[in-house]
């Protein structure tokens, strides 16, 4: 069984810029800071090639301001977690999908499609999962931006006031 | 009143049928609903039957916070239902909505959507409570105004 001190020290033997991102968080959890979007691909590559992070459990979306933030968790079959982060621009968010390596994270990836309007290139055509049915497009319910007071659920429509929309916070 | 409206009456307080329906639950509700039906609760001691389509049953078991996906569905099943029925709300989150009102896809408890005649709250309900409930509703079978538009608010 590989501990954490030895997959981190791997790690950072293999990829420089993972020195002062990578850290033991606690027992069997292993975090990183946010890598670039490239760094990200060969790191996840590596972890599932050569040290034997076979399972994605989970993939975690988050609004961090001006940029989308994707923690991808991976583990191993000593329940070790890998919480790999990258992040990309509101503008511009498009990252790609690993459902080549873990086809079971489509459901996951389709997630933040709906909840986070990231644009994920690779993943599969499929239908839009798991908002309801006749959502408006454009909205990203887990966004901060976005306040569940102002959606009027009879007629499926955002009508945030003029001037800035869910400055107060709270719901309904 | 009829003799047919009146032995109609009777015959929903003596057996009424049940169907359920879980609007979005956590499952929580459906357990204890289920727990309440089964021997050891044993509401077919006052002559309640579960069935399993709207269009025998007489009153509507419903669990959970209405959903969005759900919404129309409800409403649905509530249209297939025979005259005269009833409608419960079994916790919490059907009363109100519970920890799920504002959410965006909810779209708060079961009276946003279909008129309810008995609120059991409770997060899960006890099987007990909704016995009672039960009781007290089929106490008022036959108590309804001749005419009485339960829509009248939703108009």
């Amino acid at each position: 069984m590989q501990t954490e001190n030895e997959i981190v020290e791997k790690l950072c033997g293999e990829f420089g810029f993972l020195q002062d991102k990578i850290y033991v968080q606690r027992q069997k959890r292993i975090f990183t800071g946010f890598l670039a979007k490239e760094e990200f691909e060969q790191v996840l590559h590596y972890a599932h090639d050569e040290l034997g992070f076979y399972r994605a459990s989970h993939v975690v979306g988050t609004d961090e301001g001006g940029d989308l933030g994707f923690i991808y968790l991976l583990s191993n079959e000593d329940g070790i977690i890998l919480a790999l982060k990258e992040k990309a621009p509101k503008s511009d968010p498009v990252i790609n999908s690993m459902t080549d390596i873990y086809p079971s994270l489509e459901l996951h990836e389709r997630e933040l499609v709906d909840l986070f309007g990231a644009v994920v290139e690779g993943l599969p055509e499929g239908p839009s999962y798991p908002l309801p049915d006749g959502w408006p497009k454009g909205n990203y319910p887990m966004r901060k931006d976005w306040d569940p007071k102002y959606f009027d659920r009879n007629t499926m429509t955002y009508n945030p006031p003029a001037g800035g929309a869910g400055k107060e916070g709270g719901s309904k | 009143m009829g003799l047919l409206q009146r032995a109609i009456e009777w015959g929903t307080r003596k057996s009424p049928w049940i169907i359920h329906f879980n609007a979005g639950a956590c499952n929580g509700c459906d357990i204890e609903t289920i727990d309440a039906l089964t021997p050891r609760f044993d509401l077919e001691r006052i002559g309640v039957l579960q069935e399993g389509s709207p269009r025998h049953a007489d009153i509507l078991v419903c669990t959970g916070a209405v959903t969005l996906q759900t919404r129309d569905r409800l409403k649905q099943i509530y249209d297939q239902m025979p005259e005269p029925k009833y409608v419960i709300a079994v916790g919490t989150c059907a009363c109100t909505g519970g920890i799920f009102d504002g959410c965006y896809c909810v779209m708060g408890g079961i009276d946003t959507v279909i008129p309810v005649d008995v609120y059991i709250p409770g997060c899960a309900v006890h099987p007990e409570a909704i016995i009672s409930a039960v009781q007290k509703l089929l106490d008022t079978i036959g108590q309804r105004k001749k005419g009485e538009d339960r829509h009248a608010d939703r108009k």
